[in-house]
């Protein structure tokens, strides 16, 4: 009971999280986001840092408690500058949300969370087990067993020759091997109640932010979409769709790219077409590029080429080329991933030194 | 997706028995003609580079080349299918204004959730945990028997498929003796011809998988090669006097399975 106690703690304090990362943004780079649109900005920026602090000890094959040790005093110090350099921002944007929500009492708010909540309960009783399964939460599983990251295969538990790039690229199964050392919970629970439960709210999240852009900041319409957009997703069921990457498969890493990364780069599209506040969109837009391969490797193709085919549309309609020139700089981090990724095909791989 | 040929046939995989395809065509075309002329370039501009760069056979092979063929069905989640449908039902439930006619907007809506025969909400759904951990209380207790009895920090097991599937969830000390590709390719009562590297793995697999009880010399020689500690089979195969004339005698049973530990030498 403890655990599942700790795996909600932890669910609260992640949210939390993503919202101190987008505040932080926000602040630094002098942003002006709506709250919803701070949240999503966060999350991709959490994982983007994560990144950027794993990645190096992944290659470098470092223990794994010092990767846990040292996320744990960035996190400190950066909610700690985020805290005291913009904490009015995020006094206002809690005091927003909490108006925007009470504004939005009734039904149509009721209907909305409780078939969210339900759909985190359905995700978490489903037992879905895999050969992906047992690799993704093997590897969590693994690191904090063996205080290694990568140089066990996570599914057999043998010692691998090389550094696997195809998984290894990509933190973010590190990430939940980091909540299980500080949290000392199973990595199954964390996958399953913890990583599963996010991905369904920010679907929910990005589900919601459409909504209001698509019908003009309307909040009845958003969450009535909201609930739409959530009863298809019961009845989209084969093995390989968004559907059920969330309510079988949320946990993993393959349920953030189809529910969350690529979801998030329409969103910026809408966002474009509509062509207001354009800087902070672009902005939005990088941080989803930035953490797409963090969050999953399957997003390495698809996010550049999903950005590309909007920007290419976009510069024909409003011949901007300044749209290009940004869309590129959206694009490179995946564009390295990728060259890594490629020479990791073509033999340039880097062996396991224990 | 593993022998899809081109890209009619993934977009058929992909879509399975569901009914989406169609609505969110139909969905495409009322946002299409419903839209601002600006709104209708980019939907046909967007659609038209989406065939020419990415679906298509040319790009499907291309693609595969750089990751793997058998994932591209993810380039299909960036097709906003949901999206667009809760998008057009959500307008055109709000877009009539009669109570009457909202209701018959709402009711269909409805129904398209259903999913036609392809809804997550049948019978075989769970809805409650089997335990905290939400694995086969059987895999648990089968974790717990070899954990009690281990000798060795990480010790080698040879699992049934079920089992091999969760039993590392549960305990990462576990190491599996059958290779995942072994199980995914070779996982059949054939002989070794096409088995090749994995020759071992599938004898193993024939023993715990299938309880095929006439090769013990193939079976010794594996279970030293992969230094087995544990092997975990179906009760129903009656395996006790087979294995323990190998070495390996009963450890225990829990539920439907198994247990059998390599004697310790006296």
């Amino acid at each position: 009971m403890l655990e599942l106690a700790l795996c909600l703690l932890m669910i609260l304090l992640l949210l939390a999280e993503f919202i101190i990362y987008g505040v932080g943004a926000q602040k630094l780079l002098r942003l002006r986001l709506r709250a919803y649109e701070t949240a999503l900005a966060g999350f991709f920026l959490y994982f983007g840092v994560f990144q950027a602090a794993a990645l190096p000890m992944v290659l470098l094959q470092r223990p794994f408690h010092e990767l846990a040790a040292l996320w744990a005093i960035l996190s400190l110090l950066i909610n700690g500058a985020v805290l005291l350099l913009a904490r009015r921002e995020l006094y206002r944007l809690a005091f927003g949300m909490f108006c925007s929500l009470w504004q939005a009492k009734g039904i149509l708010l009721l209907g909305a969370l409780s078939l969210v909540a339900f759909t985190c309960y359905f995700q978490s009783a489903q037992q879905y087990i895999g050969w992906d399964t047992s690799y993704y939460i093997g590897t969590v599983n693994t690191t904090v067993y063996t205080d290694s990251m990568y140089i066990y295969d996570g599914a057999a538990g043998t010692v691998s020759k090389y550094l696997n790039l195809r998984y290894a690229l990509s933190t973010f199964y590190m990430h939940s091997a980091v909540l299980c050392k500080l949290s000392s919970v199973d990595a199954i629970l964390v996958q399953k109640y913890v990583v599963g439960t996010l991905c369904i709210l920010l679907y929910a999240l990005i589900l919601f932010a459409m909504g209001k852009r698509l019908f003009a900041q309307d909040t009845r319409k958003s969450l009535a979409m909201l609930i739409w957009g959530m009863l298809l997703n019961y009845g989209f069921n084969t093995i390989y769709t968004t559907s059920s990457f969330l309510l079988l498969r949320g946990y993993e890493a393959k349920g953030f790219c189809a529910n969350v990364a690529i979801p998030a780069v329409f969103y910026f599209a809408l966002c474009l077409w509509e062509g207001r506040r354009e800087r902070e969109h672009w902005w939005l837009l990088f941080f989803v590029g930035f953490a797409s391969v963090p969050l999953s490797m399957s997003c390495i193709l698809i996010v550049p080429a999903l950005i590309f085919i909007i920007l290419v549309t976009e510069w024909i309609v409003r011949r901007d080329w300044k749209a290009l020139w940004r869309g590129f700089w959206c694009v490179l981090p995946n564009g390295l991933y990728l060259i890594a990724y490629f020479l990791y095909t073509q033999g340039y791989k880097i062996p396991i030194h224990q | 997706m593993f022998q899809i040929e081109d890209i009619a046939q993934m977009v058929q995989a992909y879509m399975g028995e569901t009914i989406y395809l169609p609505i969110f065509l139909c969905c495409l075309l009322f946002c299409y003609c419903t839209g601002k002329e600006t709104s209708r370039k980019r939907m046909l501009l967007s659609a038209l580079l989406s065939i020419v760069l990415v679906f298509n056979n040319f790009s499907m092979r291309m693609i595969g080349k750089v990751t793997d063929i058998i994932t591209y069905y993810r380039f299909l989640w960036a097709v906003p299918i949901l999206f667009i449908i809760a998008y057009t039902v959500t307008k055109s439930i709000y877009g009539h204004k009669k109570p009457l006619d909202k209701a018959v907007a709402i009711g269909f809506a409805l129904l398209l959730f259903l999913g036609w025969g392809s809804s997550f909400l049948t019978e075989s759904c769970r809805w409650f945990p089997e335990n905290k951990y939400n694995l086969p209380s059987e895999t648990i207790a089968i974790c717990d028997m070899i954990a009690q009895d281990k000798s060795t920090e990480r010790p080698v097991v040879a699992f049934d498929m079920g089992t091999q599937l969760s039993a590392r969830l549960y305990d990462p000390s576990l190491v599996w003796a059958i290779r995942r590709t072994a199980y995914t390719q070779h996982n059949d009562t054939e002989g070794y011809g096409s088995a090749g590297k994995y020759r071992p793995d599938k004898i193993l697999i024939h023993a715990v998988n299938y309880g095929m009880q006439g090769e013990p010399k193939r079976l010794s020689h594996a279970l030293s090669k992969k230094k087995v500690d544990y092997l975990v089979t179906f009760t129903s195969y009656g395996m006790d006097a087979y294995l323990e004339g190998l070495g390996y005698p009963l450890l225990g049973r829990c539920g439907e399975k198994s247990v059998y530990a390599k004697a310790l030498p006296e």
